[in-house]
């Protein structure tokens, strides 16, 4: 558009010159359209509010420990990685560098670890340390240690500080501020005693029950919206722990070298043995005698008499313990609304269907307990693993309504 | 063990892009900072133009504060925490005096602080490592001359004397520290458990005194009737800081289970360990120390013009160009704790200013403006030290002649800072900054106060 003035009039002149700076002020106003370009925070964004910040306390299942050892690798199969993955929740671990600590086993019948490393060796955590942790479960904690690492009872390890740094799992789970939690404590109140053939050491329910509650307060005390309580497993079912009528039946198809002998105490009871009520763990039949054995030293199984031996009577205490432990766990959730899951329905079941192995498989020495159990016998595999959280979230579903 | 990221850092500020301060002068802040085209007649033309001041007869003086108060937040995305900043009303001074020794040529002096300020937030931020309470000044003593060289042009130009300081405070984390033996090199004690954040000492660093040198030069052309271009370039100026580090220690209230990588006994304070490796003792890595750093207070370019419809109206626009890529990496060496070097990676600046003044009456003035400003730090480098970026303001200030000598500016600017994400924590040692460690939103705003009394003579 042209504009046209009278010539020599000053007036238009600075009339003209006004227009101009009008359009250079509208060319110089142009960048502030595109000012206001203010950025957001960036919240979490789980598949419901109630996950915004989850965190798992529990011990070595938790943790992600398997085969004797633990891993970044393996860390990041356990249950709690696969259950934040569900909720779509942001889930900081504290990962251990490769080969672990300790490395977990390649053989354990020859006892090699990954790496050629001993049981002691320990490599440090994986950088970047992250700000906030939430898988805060220590192998080897027991039902005191997420509120208290420094008592005498306490199973505090050097794990304990290399995964949280001296604090308890309570004061680390606090810092993340959680939501929503995961607690799976228990098992090793009663594992250490099975594993050594014994029900002395067994946590007492009552010691049990004033831990959880002690645990479950803090936890209110935290803002915990909601979360999920697991049982603690029947430790008896772990494929570690073998009845003696598997080494009696072993030994029987020439499974044992010739200096192995298996008392008839092992046979089963229409033999007149006890082989069928008793356990042996692993680390004793295999680890003591069989060991012995292999290189040319005479040795005999008792399942009456040696002490390493899981009696009936002592497996019947640890399982009534379990049961006791499992009153409290399942009570806490249902005083508080939160969903339980018992993982030894579907262990049972898995154990009845025969997918248990009875005897370790010296000839698949990276599944030698089978699909559903690690090569220490004890800890899940990441099969199992799938499957925890699979359970547990179709808990967690029906508990909370949640619509995934 | 060394002491690694946490103690380094460039002091913060909060008003302009990076930590310019554009507010020196009351007039001219009420205009929105434009003044290159036309300075105000209080003297501030040493400051914003120099060339400004050739043609002003007689003596002017000025004397003004802009008071500062800046308020902003930080929002971590997971928690959802927000902590607020705990700056308080910061005073930045100025004064100018100029002396018309003919009628072309004319003599200045000004006192400014064309960078600055600072940034406080509580102790107990999770920003704290990077710094919680950090003050920078650079005060800019500019003797000046202009002349008018033709009616229609006029140049001037100022040597600037530069005095600057710098303090910061910061905590330091024990999980950044490098475990000692027998952890295998490089090893540092977050690796072997010791949580994020932990503080085991607190870092004051100080200095004082630092000089350098710049120049202010404008030019100032007059092409028609109402019409007036200004142009000024100040130049940069490096200061070299000389000051002193002074660690005391702070407690982690940490108690060591069994098992734990020191080897000392459950229930033993972390504490006492960290007692136990002397880092505090005389000579020692955290022993009070000396230390040096250079920061370049960067170029700045300015080009406006002015338009006077009427004697009674401007209309006034300015860009303005800050050479902030200077500030790319801050090298910080102590005398026992090493050398830090912090990437930055600033960008350049551009700033768009518009202003209106409308003389209501032989008494009174009124003012109104607009600005925008880029941000200088990129999205990798906005922590608590700076959490700067692009900027909105609007101010509105009056001028009020009270007698024939004596002339008083009030003014007041609103910064609305768009809001930015940014971090609270150092990358890992020998790794670059990220937008990956972005973990929050910074909020920032501010309200300015300035008042200037001019007297001519």
């Amino acid at each position: 558009m042209t504009i046209h003035g009278k010539r020599g009039d000053p007036h238009m002149v600075r009339r003209l010159t006004m227009r101009r700076i009008t359009s250079v002020l509208a060319v110089l106003g142009l960048p502030l359209v595109g000012a206001c370009d203010n950025e957001l925070v960036n919240p979490p964004t789980p598949v419901d509010p109630l996950f915004a910040r989850y965190v798992s306390i529990g011990n070595s299942i938790t943790a992600g420990f398997q085969a004797g050892g633990i891993n970044d690798a393996l860390q990041l199969d356990a249950y709690p990685v696969l259950l934040a993955q569900m909720m779509d929740t942001p889930f900081n671990v504290p990962l251990l560098r490769f080969p672990g600590c300790p490395a977990p086993y390649t053989n354990i019948f020859t006892n090699t670890r990954i790496g050629g490393t001993g049981p002691t060796f320990c490599a440090a955590r994986t950088l970047p340390i992250p700000t906030f942790i939430n898988n805060v479960a220590v192998p080897g904690a027991e039902s005191i240690d997420p509120t208290n690492n420094l008592d005498a009872s306490s199973s505090a390890n050097a794990l304990t500080t290399l995964l949280l740094g001296g604090r308890t799992q309570l004061e680390a789970a606090a810092a993340a501020k959680p939501t929503f939690v995961s607690v799976w404590i228990g098992n090793n109140d009663v594992l250490g005693s099975a594993l050594s053939g014994t029900d002395q050491g067994v946590t007492p329910t009552a010691t049990f029950a004033a831990n959880f509650d002690a645990m479950m307060t803090a936890l209110d005390g935290m803002g915990v919206q909601g979360g999920i309580l697991l049982g603690v497993v029947k430790v008896t079912n772990t494929p570690n722990l073998s009845p003696g009528v598997a080494y009696f039946g072993a030994k029987a198809q020439g499974a044992l070298p010739p200096t192995f002998t298996v008392d008839n105490s092992c046979a089963p009871a229409v033999l007149g043995g006890v082989g069928e009520s008793t356990l042996v763990p692993f680390a004793y039949g295999f680890g003591v005698l069989l060991a012995q054995a292999s290189q040319g030293v005479s040795v005999t199984l008792n399942c009456a008499t040696d002490p390493p031996v899981l009696s009936g009577a002592e497996i019947t205490n640890i399982v009534t313990a379990i049961a006791g432990y499992n009153q409290t766990v399942q009570a806490a959730a249902t005083a508080r609304g939160w969903a339980f899951w018992d993982p030894n329905v579907v262990l049972d079941s898995v154990k009845a269907a025969g997918d248990i192995p009875l005897f370790p498989n010296p000839a698949a020495p990276t599944a030698p307990f089978g699909q559903w159990f690690s090569s220490d016998g004890v800890h899940p595999s990441s099969q199992a693993h799938q499957v925890v959280a699979q359970r547990a979230w179709d808990a967690i579903v029906a508990e909370y309504g949640i619509t995934p | 063990m060394a002491v690694t990221a946490a103690i380094l850092a460039a002091p913060g500020t909060l008003v302009a892009q990076g930590f310019q301060v554009n507010e020196h002068g009351t007039c001219v802040m009420g205009r929105a900072g434009v003044a290159t085209p036309k300075p105000c007649g209080d003297g501030s033309a040493v400051f914003y133009n120099p060339a400004g001041v050739a043609g002003m007869t007689g003596i002017t003086t000025s004397i003004g504060v802009t008071g500062i108060y800046a308020y902003g937040s930080f929002t971590d995305d997971y928690t959802s925490d927000e902590t607020g900043l705990e700056n308080s009303l910061v005073p930045v001074p100025h004064f100018y005096a100029t002396y018309g020794i003919t009628p072309q040529l004319t003599a200045g002096f000004g006192f400014f602080v064309p960078y600055g300020l600072g940034t406080k937030w509580p102790v107990t931020f999770e920003g704290r490592f990077n710094g919680y309470d950090n003050d920078l000044r650079s005060m800019y003593f500019q003797p000046t001359l202009a002349y008018k060289l033709h009616d229609l042009v006029s140049v001037g130009a100022g040597f600037d004397f530069v005095l600057g300081s710098v303090e910061l405070n910061q905590r330091l984390d024990f999980s950044e520290q490098l475990a000692p033996p027998p952890a295998p090199a490089g090893t540092t004690l977050g690796q072997l458990g010791i949580p994020f954040h932990t503080d085991f000492a607190n870092v004051n660093l100080k200095a004082s005194g630092a000089t350098g040198i710049a120049g202010n030069f404008g030019l100032l052309i007059t092409p028609g009737e109402g019409v007036s271009i200004g142009f000024r370039y100040l130049t940069r100026s490096k200061l070299d800081y000389q000051g002193d580090a002074v660690f005391d220690p702070v407690e982690t209230g940490i108690v060591l289970p069994a098992g734990n990588p020191f080897g000392v006994p459950a229930g033993t304070s972390l504490d006492l360990v960290i007692a136990g490796l002397g880092l505090f003792d005389d000579g020692a890595l955290l022993a009070d120390q000396g230390g040096d750093a250079s920061i370049t207070m960067p170029d700045q370019v300015s080009v406006g013009v002015a338009v006077s419809p009427t004697d009674a109206v401007t209309f006034l626009a300015e860009w303005q160009w800050v050479h902030w890529s200077l500030f790319n990496e801050l090298e910080l060496v102590f005398d026992n704790a090493g050398t830090k070097l912090i990437e930055e990676n600033y960008q350049d600046t551009n700033g768009f200013r518009m202003g209106v003044e409308w003389i209501a009456d032989p008494r009174f003035t009124v003012r109104g403006g607009y600005l925008y400003h880029e941000g200088a730090a990129p999205p990798e480098t906005v922590t608590p030290l700076l959490p700067e970026g692009s900027r909105n303001e609007f101010t509105g200030g009056l001028g009020v002649r009270l007698n024939d000598r004596l002339h008083a500016d009030v003014a007041y600017q609103y910064i609305h800072q768009n809001k930015r994400r940014g971090r609270v924590r150092e990358p890992d040692a020998g790794t670059a900054p990220s937008v990956e460690l972005n973990s929050g939103l910074y909020k920032f705003n501010a309200h300015l106060f300035g008042l200037t009394l001019t007297a001519t003579f």
